[in-house]
């Protein structure tokens, strides 16, 4: 019977409450677990004990500070759009380009070009040096870019928006669990 | 660029503390302090003072988008006419959640934003959208795929040396 019950628990899927904490943590992820609570009718051992098994399931990845880089010295972020010469290996490439100095995201993509790489900018120079840098890793055909002036770190607040709202939508979508 | 924000000047032990945070905004002010070699009261003070300077606006949580049910996530550059309503455009963009970070651009791209959605469908979806408002000559999307390779810390946080 307890074997029963264990394996009951372990299939269930991320419930209402899980959303409403995930919902609260979007907004802001340095919560207290107290304070979350308090806004997702629970308590804090449920909301700290939810919270340790998203992490564990890979559900949430984890909780970085924001930070404005402007207040840094920062005045934008440079996106490179990189063609690859055919037929190479990517993983070498992306494993170069993520080592240079400032550089938060390579991915992937699909379309017209094979990588994007994202770099807050301090001024010219450092694109200079940015657009260099990129241009020695291995496998690069063509290196273009676009320079934003946004330097919210690491991704802009309406992000957390979008996934906070869609959290809420999702948790009132689900029935309530069961006490 | 941006207007010229007053810069903050920060040190070493400043540097130290953001680069721990970068990696766990939840971590204890205790265990910060071990690391950092201070007292926990110093790093309250350190961390207050950053947010009151408007260096630290907060926290982000990384989760999986999969949970959120967006399981597509692209770039979009676009191109403007040289008459565009830009401010007409962001309000457009403010509306939909799903269309995050836009932002005027310079380089190969006059517009940048990122679209999420919850699959191709509803990609192509929100990509006609913004075809279709006036101003915009050339969408070009990129679709992320495969993992990301995400480096936060790799962010160098300029600070003063000595003290």
């Amino acid at each position: 019977m307890k074997i029963l019950i264990f394996h009951l628990k372990r299939e269930n899927n991320t419930n209402k409450t899980d959303y409403l904490i995930l919902s609260e943590l979007e907004r802001d992820a340095a919560l207290s677990f107290v304070d979350i609570a308090k806004k997702v009718g629970a308590t804090p051992c449920t909301v700290k004990r939810r919270f340790e098994r998203m992490k564990k399931e890979g559900i949430i990845f984890g909780c970085r500070v924001s930070i404005d880089l402007g207040k840094l010295g920062y005045q934008g972020k440079t996106f490179l759009l990189i063609t690859l010469t055919p037929n190479c290996s990517k993983s070498e490439t992306i494993t170069y380009l993520s080592n240079i100095k400032n550089v938060l995201i390579v991915t992937q993509t699909i379309g017209p070009y094979d990588l994007m790489v994202m770099a807050p900018i301090t001024d010219l120079e450092s694109i200079q040096i940015l657009l260099e840098n990129a241009r020695k890793a291995p496998n690069i055909q063509r290196v273009e870019f676009s320079c934003v002036n946004n330097v919210d770190f690491p991704v802009s607040p309406n992000y957390r928006t979008m996934l906070s709202e869609k959290s809420h939508s999702i948790a009132n979508a689900k029935i309530d669990p069961q006490k | 660029m941006s207007k010229m924000n007053s810069i903050v000047e920060i040190d070493q032990i400043d540097n130290q503390i953001l680069h721990i945070l970068i990696q766990d905004a939840r971590r204890s002010l205790k265990d910060i302090g071990k690391e950092c070699g201070i007292s926990s009261v110093s790093v309250l003070n350190r961390v207050k003072r950053l947010r009151e300077l408007g260096v630290i606006t907060g926290a982000t949580l990384f989760a999986s988008l999969d949970t959120f049910g967006f399981h597509v996530v692209a770039s979009i550059g676009m191109e403007l006419d040289s008459d565009a309503n830009v401010s007409q455009i962001f309000r457009f963009f403010s509306e939909h959640t799903y269309l995050v970070e836009p932002s005027t651009s310079l380089g190969k791209y006059d517009f940048q934003a990122v679209i999420y959605a919850e699959d191709l469908t509803k990609l192509n979806e929100r990509v006609d959208l913004v075809k279709r408002l006036p101003g915009i000559k050339r969408v070009v999307v990129s679709v992320w795929s495969g993992i990301p390779c995400l480096n936060f810390e790799n962010i160098n946080l300029p600070f003063k040396e000595g003290k």
